[in-house]
């Protein structure tokens, strides 16, 4: 496990208000302004779900984890056109995706201007008259400065706490 | 008192709306069903070594399927003999032994109860080990995917499988092999275990409309229909239903429709490669059908999508509920550069955060649950696109539509789900003419 190196408080607060402003981008549908604003073009979106296996189980050769999300800034890009689109059933009437975000730590990252950042995400979200789901998942992300210096996501991996996903699909910006 | 033989009109292609709500229906449905039609377990591609074992849900009972020291499969009850305890809560993994957590009884790979501790000291010779093993369930294989079934009474998978087997051939043996590719996702449905099991066998209708957002993004072929802009045109495709309620749709050259890109591409080119070859291998109709798009069902709740390539498992929870599990295929030869692209583009269309399996969940939650109501759940369902179109295919010994987009499928796979529900057991279903499901299926 590699050194982690602590932040200033300012780089800190920047990125705390940044991740936040992005929950609200999120939970207002403002996901042009989002994918314009605050992802690097170099973007690597994952989401992860993991088979149960035995602690001690090294024999067994299958893979053990599958990405629900492994998005490119193509891919993400179109999702983010999927939700625009005036025929996506779905999300008429709107949908409600709230993030709650916290145990947030910042570390530098392997490159100048780049930042780790882990936090832990619970995710409620609403839709139709009855349904409301919960997720809970942690984040590890990379962050980097852009030209402008601008802090833009690089790299973001959801681990899904949940096995079997009781909010039936992971159809929205974890 | 259920009156069976009304939740479904064969002759008019209607269901009664109480299938995919009542209580005791869903119950006569383990009974006839699930207790006796073989159910998807695992492939050999998950277990390939001994030791190898996987979990696998049938019906509601939870199973584990274990390679053998002898190259052999076997399928247990996942429960301990003892006083009834889950005996492995892995998912899948390699082992020697299953040693239950409670009282740390040891069962063998081959399901005997192997060790018992302080077995004399506190049994004293009053236990019979030899009856007190995992109970063993039929296992076997189509083509390296596993099923096992309850009923000892049940044809093989093969002649289950039946006229069936004729197009699982196009994609399971073309080349060489299938292999499914995991692990699974795993994810709840509030729904009826029905509703997407007869939307993959037999709905080519909805494509356009419910998945319109997403294909007029994914772009390839299919995008044109997005919105309803565009009919498919004569020869699109056909519609295929067989005796024991399995079927498929088939869009002629399809296949790759949903990959897009450059996965789009470089399937097209393996299929281009080997069409030859399996035309030469299968007959002229079946090279004329690799390559392109199947969606189906293996009745009752286990569906696939080639071409797309994934593959489902609808295991119910009640009767308004599901698990869904989502494997990858693939053909064993294709080269791996094209499998990781195949794979990449299967979850993304229809895994856990699927463009498109999204997109199907409110149509599937609200035919199932608006039947609380109990004016709504006094009506019928259509299924009577086609009706009348219908009619054998000589070569297969199956019943075709003569077009891309109907509900022959639908009509099938509900023939042969009223046929379950009212025999008695596989003895009645067999001892039948085994033609007699056309006339009744033709209404001749």
């Amino acid at each position: 496990m590699d050194a982690l190196k602590s932040v200033t408080h300012d780089i800190y607060h920047e990125i705390e208000q940044t991740i936040y402003r992005e929950a609200r981008l999120i939970c207002e549908e403002n996901l042009r302004e989002w994918i314009d604003t605050l992802i690097d073009k170099d973007i690597l979106y994952q989401a992860v779900n993991r088979q149960l296996r035995f602690r001690k189980d090294n024999r067994y050769t299958g893979k053990d984890s599958t990405y629900s999300l492994n998005e490119n800034y193509y891919y993400l890009e179109m999702r983010v056109r999927q939700s625009e689109s005036p025929m996506q059933w779905t999300a008429d009437p709107r949908e409600i995706v709230r993030h709650f975000i916290n145990n947030m730590e910042v570390y530098e990252g392997e490159k100048p201007g780049e930042y780790r950042v882990f936090t832990n995400c619970l995710v409620v979200r609403n839709r139709r008259i009855y349904e409301e789901m919960t997720y809970s998942y942690s984040r590890k992300d990379i962050w980097r400065r852009d030209a402008n210096g601008q802090l833009r996501l690089l790299h973001r991996l959801c681990d899904i706490d949940e096995r079997f996903v009781t909010g039936k699909n992971l159809n929205f910006m974890l | 008192m259920i009156d069976v033989a009304s939740l479904v009109d064969v002759k008019n292609g209607t269901q009664a709306k109480s299938i995919f709500w009542d209580e005791q229906i869903y119950q006569l449905e383990l009974e006839r069903i699930f207790d006796r039609c073989w159910l998807f377990i695992t492939h050999d591609s998950l277990i390939p070594n001994p030791g190898d074992f996987t979990t696998a849900i049938m019906g509601e009972d939870e199973v584990i399927v274990v390679r053998q020291m002898n190259g052999g499969v076997k399928a247990f009850l996942n429960v301990c003999a003892h006083r009834g305890t889950r005996v492995c809560s892995a998912e899948a993994g390699n082992t020697r032994a299953f040693v239950c957590t409670y009282h740390g009884w040891a069962y063998g790979l081959d399901g005997t109860l192997q060790g018992v501790p302080f077995e004399n000291e506190f049994y004293k010779g009053v236990l019979d080990k030899s009856t007190h093993g995992l109970t063993e369930i039929r296992a076997e294989n189509y083509m390296g995917f596993w099923y096992g079934n309850f009923d000892q009474q049940a044809p093989s998978l093969y002649d289950y499988l039946g006229e069936f087997r004729f197009y699982l051939d196009v994609w399971m043996d073309s080349t060489g092999g299938a292999e499914l590719v995991g692990p699974p996702s795993r994810s709840l449905l509030k729904c009826n275990w029905k509703t997407p099991a007869e939307n993959f066998v037999g709905d080519a209708y909805h494509v356009g409309w419910t998945h319109a957002a997403s294909l007029s993004v994914l772009g390839g072929e299919l995008s044109a229909m997005s919105g309803n802009k565009m009919v498919p045109p004569v020869g699109a495709g056909v519609q295929i239903t067989t005796r024991f309620g399995h079927g498929l749709g088939i869009l002629t050259d399809a296949g790759p429709a949903l990959l897009g890109g450059k996965a789009g591409d470089m399937a097209r080119k393996w299929y281009g490669e080997n069409r030859k070859k399996v035309a030469e291998k299968m007959g002229k109709t079946r090279g004329g059908y690799y390559g392109s798009h199947f969606n189906s069902t293996v009745f009752p709740n286990n569906s696939y999508l080639w071409g797309t390539n994934t593959f489902k498992v609808w295991a119910p929870r009640g009767p308004h509920h599901i698990e869904v599990f989502t494997w990858g295929i693939v053909e064993k030869n294709m080269p791996d550069e094209l499998k990781e692209a195949i794979l990449d583009m299967a979850t993304r269309t229809f895994g856990t955060a699927g463009m498109l399996e999204g997109d199907d969940a409110d149509n599937m939650e609200s035919m199932t649950h608006l039947n609380r109501g109990r004016q709504i759940r006094k009506g019928r369902l259509n299924a009577q696109m086609g009706l009348g179109d219908d009619k054998v295919d000589q070569e297969s010994g199956a019943i075709i539509g003569p077009s891309a987009v109907g509900e022959t499928s639908y009509r099938g796979y509900y023939r042969a789900y009223r046929e379950y529900l009212m025999a008695k057991d596989w003895d009645e279903l067999l001892n039948k003419d085994p033609d007699a499901w056309k006339r009744e299926f033709l209404g001749r």
